[in-house]
């Protein structure tokens, strides 16, 4: 009896910190999951760079 | 004496939590007291290297940093005194892969039914809406053809449009680049009142797609045709530089800074100069020359 008392104290001070873990990051990114973005692109000559890129941006 | 420990651990899981509960994801309201669904009114920085990220955009532009309290993973940007975006740790995510990146974040009246419509029109949802506390309520996504994006109900925080010319160092327009333009603005436009201006450019004899979307007769944002074939679809936020001048002085910085100068600056047809750089985990991120005088003209006949 005394032995699975100590395994539920166990138990919940194990759920207590994983509340806590829990808490203090907002993991609203980390679900991502894919590799997006410039990660991978290294630019220079012959990287795929269209010149059109100068019609982007701001217009008016 | 083995119940009474129990019973305190008990009590003490469960104030943990209780505590967890009050304080879980508790981001700071947006800087404003109004609601412009389809604008974009935030950035957030993913970075895988967090320390130098900080020291490339402080140096270039001035921004300090600020990090929330209670350990929570989230830093808020400041320009000149302003909140303009935020930065997350991504060592600190439960990743295996590196998404180091800008994301754009979209105010809309509802996240659910707007994220509703991503799944619908083949999107993805990679976190559904969450309650962000103050910030209001924020889901993350891809939209059908693979640009990640936010989309934030701020519960009447969205900042003002107030007319004014973004500072050099602010964010000062968002374009999405994407393989289907028509296709993609006519998805966009589900998701706010937004008018859908096409406009047929050419350059060098090659065809660009470019809509402006518009709302609150505001130009939002715009949508061209992915300039770099190696990239896939993705939101593009572009900083103000104020001259030419300022560009050449930012760009001998980069690198030297641990970025990298992915696009030099480049004529626009337009006039003034566009460039791309990256910062030190990677995140891309565009420069474009805006100066003041003509800034203020364009402000003065769009009234």
């Amino acid at each position: 009896m005394r032995l699975l008392l100590k395994y539920l104290s166990a138990l919940l001070l194990a759920l207590a910190m994983l509340s806590l873990s829990g808490c203090s990051d907002p993991h609203v990114y980390g679900n991502i999951g894919i590799s997006s973005g410039f990660g991978g692109y290294h630019g220079g000559h012959g990287s795929g760079i269209s010149t059109s890129i100068s019609i982007g941006g701001r217009i008016f | 004496m083995a119940w009474l420990k129990l019973v305190v651990t008990a009590a003490l899981g469960a104030l943990l939590a209780a505590a967890c509960a009050t304080t879980r994801l508790d981001i700071p309201a947006l800087p404003g007291e109004g609601s412009t669904p389809g604008k974009i009114v935030w950035h957030d920085l993913i970075t895988d290297t967090p320390e130098a990220s900080r020291t490339f955009y402080r140096e270039l532009f001035g921004w300090e940093f600020k990090a929330l309290g209670g350990g929570v993973n989230y830093e808020v940007i400041y320009h000149q005194g302003q909140p303009i975006g935020g930065l997350v740790d991504q060592t600190r995510l439960p990743l295996q892969t590196d998404i180091s990146q800008w994301v754009v974040v979209l105010s809309v009246d509802d996240t659910d039914a707007a994220a509703a419509k991503f799944s619908a029109a083949g999107g993805t949802v990679f976190t559904p809406p969450t309650s962000l506390g103050s910030r209001g309520r924020l889901a993350v996504v891809a939209d059908p053809q693979g640009a990640v994006l936010a989309l934030l109900e701020s519960g009447g925080h969205d900042p003002a449009d107030n007319g004014a010319v973004p500072a050099s160092g602010n964010f000062l327009w968002n374009e999405l680049w994407t393989g289907d333009v028509t296709r993609a603005g006519d998805f966009y436009a589900t998701l706010a009142p937004y008018v859908d201006t096409a406009r047929d450019l050419e350059y060098q004899g090659q065809r660009v797609d470019y809509e402006i979307l518009s709302s609150a007769n505001q130009a939002r944002l715009g949508i061209r045709n992915n300039p770099i074939t190696q990239l896939p679809p993705q939101w593009v936020s572009y900083l103000r530089v104020a001259d030419t001048q300022q560009m050449q002085d930012l760009l001998a910085r980069v690198e030297s800074l641990g970025g990298k100068v992915l696009v030099p600056a480049t004529a626009r047809p337009a006039g003034g100069e566009v460039a791309i750089i990256a910062d030190p985990s990677g995140a891309g991120i565009a420069l474009q020359t805006w100066p003041l005088a003509r800034a203020s003209a364009d402000v003065e006949a769009s009234q």
